[in-house]
C-alpha cells in the first residue's frame, strides 16, 4: 500500500514539473526510475530506494549500520564488529565512502581519508588479474593494530600546470605526484607501480547491475571517426569461478556489488568474508599473520547480503532544475560535443530478480561501463585484467551536482586531482581528446552551460 | 485501478495545481499560528536543554571536585535528566534547518552515536585485557591540548564511529565500556582520580570539561537560532506552506528513517548491543520515549503544558479523517515505545518470539506508518513531502 502510494507519487511529481513549466523539453528528474528520491540535501546519496519493497528495509538497515560501524581490533567484548586489520587503510566503510558519497582524497594535514594506493608489479596474477607486489600485496595499508606496523606512509603533492582555454582564460590543472616513506617490511620491487584510487560514491549500484550484459556489450566498437572506442573489461567472478564482464570500480575490474563489497572489506578494512576468507598478510609479515582474528570470517554471509542490499538500493537523487534553460543548453552541447558517447545518458534496466527496485526502470547513469584510453595524463601504469594503464571505466555522472552538498568538495577523477568539474573535463585525452577541445575551446557561455548541465544531475 | 484513480486524482489536481506551479494560499494564510508556535516551542525546548544542561555540568563538576562512587551516581543520573528536553525537539532535524544544517551541523556535534570508544579512551578487550594506549585522551599525538575547539575539530574524523564530542561522549565518560551483555558500564570514579588505575586522569578530566563546554556552546547556538528575532525564525514563521512542508519532511524522516530504522530496527537486525542509542548507560528506551513524545509536541504544538497551534490543526481542516488518523498513530507510536521491555539490549537478544523483539516490530511498524502518514499529511495540504526509508 504504502509502497503503491509513493510510487504514485513521484510519479505526479514528475507530471506536474513538466506541465507547470510548459516546455516540452524539460528534463526528466528520476534519474534513477521510481528509486529515485528528491532529497538536495547533505543526506542526498543516503536514502533508501523509494520503491524499497517493505520487508527488505531491514536488510538495509542492518547494511546501513555496518557501512557505518567502526571495526575494532579482535577480540572485542562484542565480537559482531571485530576483526579490524591486522593492516589496514579505514576503520570503517563510511571512512572513506562519507554519507555515502566520496570522502576528499586527503585532510588538511595531507593525511590520506579518502584514497588508497593500490601496488603492482608487471606480470599477471592469478586469473588474469594485476600481479601484487612480493611483500606488500596489491595494497598499501598504511596503519595497523596494535603491536602490527602499517606497511607505510603515502604522500601525495602536487605541481601547478597551466593550459589555456580556447578563449584566452587561463586555467591551471594540478598534478600528482606519490611517494611512500618508511616501508616497515623491507624494500619492495625495484618495478613497483603505485596507483591513486579514491573510494567513490555507492548509491545507485543496483541499477548498474541490472542493466543487461547485452546492452553494455552492444557499445563494443573500435575507434571510429571522432577516436571514440569502447571495450569491456572481463574478469574473474570467485563466487562463480568464471570469467565474467566487469563493471564496477574504476578499471571495470569487479563483476558485482557483492565482490567489490567484500573485495574493499577485507582489502581496505582486513574484514574476511567466504568470497574472501583469508586477511591480506603477505607470507614475509608475520606478527600480521599470527595477529588474533575476529571471527571465521569476520563477516557472516548473513551481515554481508544486508550490506549488499543497502548498496543496491541505495537512492539516486532526483535531477535538479529541469527546466533551467542554461542547463538543457548544456545538456545539448553535451551531445554535440561528443561526451555522451562514453557518458551514455539513458538505460532501460532489465530482469534482475536479486535487486526488484531495479528491474525494468529508465535511469539515466551517463556512463557505458565499458574502458576507454584517456591519455598519458591519466595513465596510472598499472594494468587490470583487459585494462591497460591508460584505460579507465566511464564513470556514472549521477548526482555529481551534489558532492560539494554531501561531501563539501568537487575532487574528481580516480585519484581526485580535478577541483571540480572542469578540470576533470580538462584532464580528458585519449579516446576523449576531441570532446575535450570542442570544451575547451568552447566559449564561456558554453562552458558554462555545460556545466551547469552537471551541476543539475 | 479503482485504486490508482482514486490515489492519482486528488494528488494530481493537488501537485499540478497547487505544489508545484504556485503555492498553496490557503495553507499560506493559515500556516502563521502554527508556525510562530511551533518557533516558540523549539525555542522552548532548546532553552530548557540549555538550563538542564548547566545544572547536569555543575553535578559533573561536583563529581571531579570530589571524585566517590556517590557523587558519579549524582552525575549519570544528571546526564539523563540534562536530555529530557534535548530528546524531544529531534524531530525538527533533517531539513536542514538550525539543528543540522552544514556546516557547522551542530546535530553531529551533539548527538553522535554509535560512538567507538577506542576513539576517545582506553578499552577492554574480550579476554579482559586492558588496553590503556588508544583513544585521544592517552595520545596526546592525536590532540595535545584537549579544549572544545580540539575535539570538534577530530569529531567524525576518518570516521563515522569516530565520534569526540557531544553527549554520547560524556555517556562514555560517565559510565565507561558496558563489558557485560546487558546492563550498562561500570566505569569507577577512581578514573578521575589522580594516581588512580588508569593513566592521563589530567587529560581525562579535560576531556570531560572541553565536551560539556562543546554540548554547552552548541545548544546555545541552535537556541539563539530560534531566537524571536532570529533571521532563521523569522523567515521559517514567515514561509507559509514551505515551511509546514520543512516540518512534515522533518517528522516524516525522523520518524521513520532516523527512529524506526537506524534507532530501533539496526539493533533489532543486528542484535548488537552496540548499535543502540545510549550503549553506555543503556538508558536506550527513556531516550526513544522521549523521541516519540516530542514528535507528538512538534506537531501538535502542545509543550509546556499548553496545547497552542499546531500542524494537527492545518490537517484536521483539510481532512478531519486524516487529522484523527495522524494524531492517533503518533500517539499509538509513543505507547508502543514505552511497551518495549528495558533495558532495550535484553529485547534486541533472543529469538523473534520473544516479548521484547515482539514489541519491537510493532514499534518499528508505528513508527514507518507515522512517516508516511507525515508524507499524507503534505499531500492533504497540498504540499510535497518525500519520507524514505533512510535518511
Amino acid at each position: 500500500m504504502s509502497y503503491l502510494r509513493r510510487h504514485l507519487f513521484l510519479a505526479v511529481v514528475a507530471i506536474s514539473a513538466t506541465a507547470c513549466e510548459g516546455a516540452p523539453h524539460d528534463a526528466d528528474p528520476l534519474s534513477g526510475g521510481t528509486t529515485t528520491v528528491f532529497d538536495a540535501t547533505q543526506g542526498a546519496y543516503a536514502n533508501a530506494a523509494a520503491n524499497l519493497i517493505g520487508d527488505r528495509f531491514s536488510d538495509f538497515n542492518l547494511g546501513h549500520s555496518l557501512f557505518n560501524r567502526n571495526w575494532v581490533t579482535a577480540p572485542a567484548t562484542t565480537a559482531d564488529i571485530d576483526g579490524l586489520g591486522p593492516v589496514f587503510n579505514q576503520r570503517s566503510c563510511s571512512g572513506c565512502h562519507s554519507r555515502d558519497g566520496r570522502s576528499p582524497p586527503m585532510d588538511a594535514d595531507g593525511e590520506l581519508v579518502g584514497m588508497l594506493l593500490r601496488l603492482s608489479i608487471p606480470g599477471e596474477g592469478p586469473h588474469g588479474g594485476p600481479l601484487g607486489d612480493a611483500i606488500y600485496g596489491g595494497q598499501l595499508h598504511p596503519y595497523g593494530i596494535l603491536t602490527i606496523p602499517g606497511e607505510g606512509v603515502p604522500h601525495v603533492t602536487y605541481t601547478e600546470s597551466a593550459g589555456t582555454y580556447g578563449d584566452g582564460t587561463s586555467y591551471s590543472l594540478q598534478v600528482p605526484r606519490v611517494r611512500i616513506d618508511g616501508w616497515a617490511y623491507g624494500d619492495p620491487s625495484p618495478a613497483l607501480m603505485i596507483s591513486p584510487r579514491v573510494g567513490n560514491a555507492v548509491f545507485g549500484l543496483g541499477l548498474l547491475e541490472a542493466i543487461p550484459e547485452s546492452v553494455i556489450l552492444s557499445r563494443v566498437r573500435p575507434a571510429g571517426v571522432d577516436g571514440v572506442a569502447g571495450r569491456a573489461n572481463h574478469v574473474w567472478d570467485l563466487a562463480a569461478g568464471a570469467v565474467a564482464l566487469g563493471r564496477f570500480g574504476w578499471k571495470a575490474s569487479q563483476p558485482s556489488v557483492r565482490q567489490q563489497a567484500a573485495g574493499a572489506m577485507v582489502g581496505d578494512m582486513g574484514i574476511t568474508t567466504s568470497l574472501f576468507p583469508d586477511e591480506t598478510c603477505t607470507p614475509t609479515m608475520t606478527a600480521c599473520l599470527q595477529a588474533p582474528r575476529g571471527g571465521q570470517p569476520d563477516l557472516d554471509d548473513v551481515r554481508l547480503a544486508s550490506l549488499v542490499i543497502y548498496m543496491q538500493t541505495l537512492a539516486v537523487p532526483a535531477r535538479r532544475d529541469v527546466g533551467s534553460s542554461s542547463a538543457l543548453r548544456g545538456e545539448r552541447l553535451f551531445e554535440t560535443m561528443g561526451c555522451a558517447s562514453c557518458h551514455v545518458p539513458s538505460y532501460e534496466t532489465g530482469a534482475f530478480p536479486s535487486v526488484p527496485e531495479a528491474e525494468h526502470q529508465t535511469i539515466h547513469p551517463y556512463t557505458d561501463l565499458l574502458l576507454h584510453e584517456l591519455g598519458d595524463d591519466l595513465t596510472d601504469g598499472r594494468p587490470d585484467f583487459e585494462a591497460g594503464p591508460n584505460d579507465w571505466r566511464t564513470p556514472p555522472l549521477w548526482g555529481i551536482g551534489l558532492l560539494m552538498q554531501v561531501n563539501g568538495h568537487q575532487n574528481l577523477l580516480h585519484d581526485g586531482r580535478a577541483r571540480g568539474l572542469a578540470e576533470a573535463i580538462l584532464w580528458h585525452g585519449g579516446e576523449a581528446l576531441v570532446a575535450r577541445e570542442r570544451f575547451r575551446t568552447a566559449d564561456s557561455s558554453e562552458r558554462q552551460a555545460l556545466l551547469d548541465f552537471l551541476n543539475s544531475l | 485501478m479503482n485504486l490508482v484513480l482514486s490515489f492519482l486524482a486528488p494528488l494530481g489536481a493537488c501537485a499540478l495545481a497547487l505544489a508545484a506551479c504556485s503555492s498553496d494560499k490557503s495553507v499560506d494564510e493559515t500556516a502563521p499560528p502554527a508556525l510562530q508556535n511551533y518557533a516558540a516551542n523549539l525555542y522552548g525546548m532548546y532553552g530548557a536543554a540549555v538550563t538542564d544542561h548547566e545544572a547536569f555540568t555543575a553535578k559533573v563538576e561536583a563529581f571531579l571536585a570530589a571524585p566517590t562512587e556517590a557523587t558519579l551516581t549524582t552525575a549519570r543520573e544528571g546526564w539523563l535528566a540534562s536530555r529530557a528536553n534535548y530528546m524531544l525537539t529531534e524531530g525538527a532535524r533533517f531539513y536542514d534547518g538550525p539543528i543540522d544544517s552544514d556546516p557547522p551541523n551542530h546535530e553531529a556535534a551533539l548527538n553522535s552515536w554509535p560512538l567507538d570508544e577506542a576513539y576517545v579512551d582506553y578499552t577492554t578487550d574480550g579476554t579482559g585485557k586492558v588496553n590503556d594506549t588508544v583513544g585521544i585522551i592517552n595520545n596526546p599525538s592525536m590532540l595535545a591540548t584537549i579544549d572544545v575547539d580540539g575535539i570538534d575539530a577530530l569529531n567524525a574524523k576518518g570516521g563515522d564511529t569516530n565520534i569526540s564530542n557531544g553527549y554520547h561522549a560524556i555517556e562514555f565518560l560517565l559510565w565507561g565500556q558496558a563489558l557485560m551483555p546487558v546492563g550498562p558500564g561500570t566505569r569507577a570514579a577512581t578514573d578521575f582520580v589522580p594516581g588512580g588505575p588508569h593513566p592521563n586522569v589530567e587529560r581525562r578530566i579535560a576531556f570531560m570539561r572541553a565536551a560539556l563546554a562543546s554540548v554547552k556552546a552548541h545548544l546555545v547556538a541552535v537556541r539563539d537560532a530560534w531566537a524571536p528575532a532570529a533571521a532563521y525564525r523569522t523567515e521559517f514563521v514567515a514561509g507559509g506552506g514551505k515551511s509546514v512542508a520543512l516540518v512534515l519532511t522533518g517528522l516524516g524522516k525522523f520518524s521513520k528513517g532516523e527512529m524506526a530504522s537506524q534507532r530501533v530496527d539496526a539493533p533489532y537486525a543486528s542484535k548488537s548491543r552496540r548499535d543502540q542509542h545510549d550503549c553506555f548507560s543503556s538508558l536506550t528506551l527513556t531516550d526513544y520515549v522521549r523521541d516519540a513524545e516530542g514528535v507528538v509536541a512538534l506537531y501538535t504544538g502542545a509543550y509546556g503544558g499548553q496545547d497552542g497551534p499546531g500542524i494537527d490543526e492545518l490537517v484536521t481542516a483539510k481532512d478531519a479523517a486524516l487529522g484523527a488518523r495522524i494524531l492517533a498513530a503518533v500517539q499509538k507510536s509513543v505507547a508502543d515505545m514505552k511497551a518495549i521491555p528495558t533495558p532495550f539490549e535484553a529485547s534486541i537478544a533472543g529469538d523473534d518470539s520473544s516479548a521484547g523483539r515482539s514489541a519491537i516490530r510493532t514499534v518499528v511498524a508505528s513508527l514507518r506508518a507515522q512517516g508516511d502518514l507525515m508524507a499524507d499529511a503534505a499531500s492533504a495540504l497540498g504540499l510535497s513531502v518525500t519520507v524514505p526509508d533512510e535518511n
